[in-house]
């Protein structure tokens, strides 16, 4: 994992998915943010189109995430069948992460900002298609995947705030 | 976002910063949580879901950026918990 991003942890449902075992290789789709869905504007030539008021579409955000054949602590079994244990155990552990039934799975992020101080931003999500690991041909000790997250509610939200009105 | 009704009955919470103006009407009393999130609405543990109406948008309620103007009518109070947009 690389070092830089050691304290800004991504959880799924609260479990980490930065940690020794496995971890995000590529987040920067985790900033991706949604396009408007809408338009201010009458199209020339494109008669009946209406005037809507512009909305935030929902987006797919992608990441990668490479598993490793370690245990959560870093250490690596002894002997090749072992790897291959451990490795398959580590991309069970994690992908049954992305498999929340009859709910939307919560992505929370650490995030560095200026100052140095850290917020934590939410989003909800499923996953999007399908999840297919790779690993490389005679090759046991450790898998890539591409995850693609259906973020309905393209916002990322930081923290609660409370008002009262009466 | 969680709206919490407290000590009056009828309420009626209307944000007139929005365009158009949105508002949520709760027809009944006493203490009522709404998760906006979830979509519903709860008096203790009893769906009151069938009591609320609304006008102004798909959601429950809307916030703007920055000061709303904010209304309750019905009584008693609402303390509305919210998150942050941050990217």
């Amino acid at each position: 994992m690389p070092s830089s991003w050691s304290d800004q942890d991504v959880r799924v449902n609260g479990t980490s998915i930065m940690g020794r075992q496995f971890w995000i290789s590529d987040r920067s789709g985790l900033d991706a943010m949604a396009a408007f869905r809408s338009t201010n504007f009458e199209v020339a030539y494109l008669q009946g189109t209406m005037w809507r008021p512009k909305q935030l579409a929902e987006i797919v955000r992608s990441i990668a995430i490479t598993i490793d054949s370690c245990d959560a602590d870093g250490v690596y079994p002894v002997g090749v069948l072992n790897r291959v244990g451990q490795l398959n155990s580590n991309r069970i552990e994690l992908l049954a992460l992305f498999a929340a039934e009859n709910a939307q799975i919560e992505i929370q992020r650490d995030v560095l900002v200026a100052g140095g101080s850290t917020e934590t931003w939410t989003g909800y999500a499923q996953a999007a298609s399908t999840i297919l690991p790779e690993q490389p041909e005679d090759f046991d000790s450790y898998q890539t995947v591409g995850i693609d997250l259906l973020f309905a509610d393209p916002i990322w939200y930081g923290a609660t705030n409370s008002v009262v009105v009466s | 976002m969680t709206l919490t009704f407290t000590g009056g009955s009828n309420y009626r919470l209307t944000n007139n910063s929005t365009d158009p103006v949105s508002w949520l009407q709760i027809d009944d009393s006493g203490t009522i949580v709404v998760d906006t999130r979830a979509g519903t609405a709860l008096k203790g543990s009893t769906n009151v879901i069938a009591a609320l109406s609304k006008d102004g948008g798909r959601e429950f309620m809307r916030l703007l950026p920055g000061d709303n103007n904010m209304v309750l009518t019905g009584g008693g109070s609402v303390t509305i918990d919210f998150a942050t947009p941050r990217g």
